[in-house]
């Protein structure tokens, strides 16, 4: 049998014909897969065009950034740069958001360092932030006492909130970081120049150590009060709860030319013939952005503060015992009248120990927690050094009880039960002067009295309620009269001051009570126009905010209830 | 004098069927407006704690009195209630039902008072009432205020409980020269009365001891006459600012000086103008109500005190009071037959 040569034949001529020679078929061309110039043979991975060699760590893969058993670079939101800095690179300062790297650009107004440099914001102008800022007064209204040099019910101790919020971000930013703005307040008639020149506030200032309370001037000379607080400042963050405070300033009712003749409507009981003061000062509160100092936000809220009405009763008092209707001889008199009921004659302690009587501290032995302090701090002493024991009783509760029970006080005043303005301020000052007052008496529950929230002293007493004064189990609920307040969610339960003053609500808690509606017995809108003012500017009416424009930019400018 | 208003209220309810209600008051042209005065009354009597105390009681019972011509039956009703509940075991009166049992003759006195308005002075034991206040009078003629030893005898005190044994009829209890002896001590150099011996003279005082000298018949010509000239000077003190620590400024200080001055029959010989410029000085147009003294807020014994002031200034049409010479009512002070529409 004979071979066939056909098909080498065939193949040779295809060879032949293709212009291959036979010897090249042998030796074919190499294959690049990846394209990165390696071939097959060559390249350790011919699909991947990053590798074709083993690295250091004989691994078909990249060097490692630190070499083989170097550092290990984090990369969590991959977007090419570590969180470990160094030899791994510019530090990724959010690793958890590919949009915040070294390489990116700063977002004005969102509080982040997007570029990862440690500046928020930076080269951002003012004018791209968009922020309001509402504040209030804690009380709605503060007593100060004159006659320091004789004995204190109260000093002079006002308190200011505010809330910040930014707008224009999608939904508004409750701001509270201190490193993101800075709260500024100013007490406008009260200087130090003002208050030096005040008789009653020099005498203060005399006295402020004697009552173991510290020097009344700063390192810096500038009047301060108990807490340090000074007429004007910084107020306090109170980070991740949204609001700012200042606690503690030493404000004073007005008498100097700072406050116009129509201001001045608070009688000064001790003197006849004596000026009369402004007891609704003007609290300045102005909100700077504390990377570019360009100011936010401005806005005035009232800062109430008058002596209280003890003075005409006690006087009158005085004067019907025969004696010069003087605070030094009311002093005198309410000392016998204190050794006669409990033995110790107040009017004859010399706390300070400088051979004069005074100044003393009623609650010094009557715990009063509007002070701060949770139980009496005691330490008077009787003439021969003797340590005076505190009372069972608190200041309320002796206060109150003493005045309500006595009968030779009730001949004088036989409403001293029910009417509250006898006392709380007096002297031409309306402290109940928010909107529950204006009532017109045709609604069904008809007028608002003060006993309506506070209760009758008889009932007070009898509950024992002024033995734990100044606490949420004693002070009104809103949630008495108005259902589904909110009041209490969120509710910082602090003890103190009760629930309104600490309550919030409104989308997720971050929304003060007293911001929309107003500081106790101030609330909007205010038979005061001076109170009503932040909000007319803020929504054009005096009522509590509802016109949702005001925090959110673009929602509703109608007046409704908003969401609480 | 309220003793003489609550009778003529008393005598008003009495002729209401016979001569009709007085008309609400009609607007006045200086911005007074007494008929929004009147619904902040009934505003207040529809307040779960109304009347809050027997005091408020008497204030709201007079001023519907005054106001209105009637108390309407629910009002009544709850003021009936609440006062007649406030008497004490021991017969005298505490502020209220509930709370405190310390009764004093301050609260009986316008819990009697309140009663008198109502028509309804025998809804409590009159009998303990007597015994209560007599228990409390002293050797001197004066009234202790309550019972304890710490409770002392006062101006007010024996005012108030003179007043409300003259409401219980049993002034036989006292011995009226030496209540007028003791009230005539509080004299003061200046001619009207203080609240203790020595002290400084006040309206609230020389009211207190005009009415209580006029039930024990110690008011002689020249006592009254003193007693006026006080009066006048405290009328120029009215609106005053800071005036003797504010005292003669106020809704009340007005009130004890009307209620004086009525008293000695001496109310139009002075400068009434005067005081009824203050007293509507003190107007809340937001509510109709009245301050008790300027810059303050309406607060609702204030509100009686300017009532009662206008009333006695004859600024509120009151219907004239009917009832026999010699009866209780002998002592009301005739009310002006020809009352024009207030001019306030």
């Amino acid at each position: 049998m004979k071979k066939s040569y056909k098909p080498y034949a065939a193949l040779c001529t295809a060879v032949f014909i293709l212009g291959l020679s036979p010897f090249t078929l042998q030796a074919a061309k190499p294959v690049d897969n990846d394209g990165d110039g390696y071939h097959t043979k060559q390249d350790c991975n011919d699909s991947d065009p990053s590798v074709w060699s083993l690295n250091s760590c004989g691994q078909c893969a990249p060097e490692p950034p630190g070499g083989c058993g170097g550092t290990t670079c984090t990369d969590a939101d991959l977007d090419t740069y570590a969180t470990e800095g160094g030899s791994c690179g510019p530090v990724d300062c959010d690793d958890t958001d590919s949009s915040i790297n070294p390489a990116a650009s700063e977002v004005c107004g969102d509080q982040v360092d997007n570029n990862c440099d440690g500046n928020i914001n930076e080269g951002c102008s003012g004018a791209s932030r968009d922020v309001i800022v509402m504040a209030t007064n804690d009380l709605g209204m503060h007593c100060a006492c004159p006659g320091a040099e004789y004995f204190l019910l109260l000093p002079p101790f006002n308190t200011l909130r505010a809330q910040v919020i930014e707008r224009g971000l999608g939904s508004p930013v409750v701001l509270d970081d201190p490193n993101d703005i800075r709260v500024e307040y100013n007490v406008v008639e009260n200087t130090d120049a003002n208050l030096q020149a005040d008789p009653y506030y020099a005498k203060w200032i005399e006295m402020m150590p004697k009552y173991g309370f510290g020097p009344a001037l700063n390192a810096d000379g500038k009047i301060q009060g108990l807490t340090g607080a000074t007429l004007d400042g910084e107020m306090h963050a109170k980070t991740g709860e949204g609001w700012w405070e200042i606690v503690g300033v030493p404000a004073f009712p007005d008498v100097s030319n700072a406050s116009s003749p129509g201001e001045k409507v608070m009688i000064d009981p001790l003197s006849e013939g004596a000026p009369d003061r402004n007891p609704y000062l003007t609290g300045n509160i102005k909100v700077y952005d504390q990377v570019t100092n360009q100011l936010l936000a401005e806005t005035n809220t009232v800062v109430p503060v008058a002596f209280g009405g003890c003075c005409n009763c006690h006087l009158q008092v005085t004067a019907d015992a025969g004696l010069p209707p003087t605070p030094e001889n009311s002093f005198l008199l309410m000392g016998q009248l204190h050794e006669r009921d409990s033995g110790i004659n107040i009017a004859e302690l010399d706390p300070d120990g400088d051979g004069t009587v005074g100044p003393v501290r009623c609650s010094v032995c009557h715990l009063d927690p509007a002070m701060g302090e949770s139980t009496a701090p005691g330490g008077y002493t009787d003439s021969e050094g003797n340590p005076l024991p505190t009372s069972v009783y608190t200041f309320s509760d002796v206060l109150h009880r003493w005045h309500v029970e006595n009968p030779t006080v009730i001949g004088y005043e036989p409403d001293l039960a029910t009417n509250c303005y006898n006392c709380h301020p007096g002297n031409g000052v309306n402290c109940y002067r928010g909107h529950h007052v204006n009532k017109d008496g045709s609604g069904p529950g008809g007028e608002l009295w003060c006993t309506d929230c506070h209760g009758d002293l008889h009932q007070r007493v009898a509950e024992g309620q002024l033995e734990a004064p100044w606490s949420d189990t004693t002070l009104p609920k809103c949630e008495d009269c108005h259902r589904r307040t909110g009041e209490g969610g969120g509710y910082l339960h602090m003890g103190i001051f009760g629930q309104y003053l600490n309550s919030r609500g409104h989308k997720n808690d971050k929304i003060l009570c007293s911001t929309c509606h107003g500081a106790p017995h101030a609330l909007y809108p205010s038979t005061l126009a001076k109170d009503n003012q932040q909000n007319l500017n803020l929504q054009g009416l005096a009522n509590p905010i509802g016109v949702c424009d005001t925090c959110h930019k673009g929602k509703s400018s109608r007046y409704s209830k908003p969401q609480h | 004098m309220q003793r003489l208003i609550a009778s003529a209220a008393f005598a008003l309810l009495f002729s209401v069927s016979l001569q009709g209600f007085a008309q609400p008051p009609p607007t006045a042209s200086s911005g007074v407006q007494l008929d929004k005065t009147l619904e902040l009354f009934k505003g207040w009597s529809g307040r779960k704690s109304f009347p809050d105390s027997v005091t408020f009681a008497y204030y709201m019972a007079y001023s519907f009195t005054v106001l209105e011509g009637k108390i309407a039956p629910d009002v009544r009703s709850r003021l009936l209630e609440f006062v007649s509940g406030s008497q004490q075991s021991d017969g005298g009166f505490a502020s209220n039902p509930t709370y405190g049992t310390n009764s004093n003759v301050i609260y009986t006195y316008y819990a009697l008072e309140t009663l008198m308005l109502l028509g309804a002075q025998d809804a409590i034991d009159r009998d303990k009432t007597i015994a209560f206040v007599g228990s409390l009078v002293q050797a001197d003629g004066s009234i202790k205020p309550a019972a304890g030893e710490d409770a002392r005898a006062t101006l007010a005190s024996t005012y108030y409980g003179v007043a409300s044994l003259h409401l219980l009829d049993r002034l036989d209890v006292l011995d009226r020269n030496k209540v007028a002896a003791f009230v005539s001590e509080h004299q003061t150099s200046v001619d009207g009365f203080g609240m203790m011996r020595s002290g400084a003279a006040s309206p609230q005082a020389t009211y207190m001891a005009v009415h209580t000298l006029g039930l024990v018949n110690g008011l002689n010509a020249d006592l009254k006459a003193a007693t006026i000239q006080y009066l006048e000077r405290a009328i120029d003190l009215m609106g005053v600012k800071g005036a003797h620590y504010g005292h003669y400024s106020t809704m009340q200080a007005a009130t004890h000086i009307v209620s004086a001055l009525s008293e000695l029959g001496a109310l139009s010989e002075v400068d009434t103008d005067r005081i009824e410029r203050f007293v509507t000085s003190l107007y809340v147009t937001e509510n109709g109500g009245f301050g008790p003294s300027a810059g303050l807020g309406t607060t609702p014994p204030s509100t009686y005190q300017a009532v009662f002031c206008l009333s006695k200034l004859g600024k509120i049409d009151v219907p004239r009071r009917e009832g026999k010479q010699g009866d209780r009512n002998s002592n009301a002070t005739p009310v002006k037959e020809d009352i024009q529409p207030a001019s306030l």
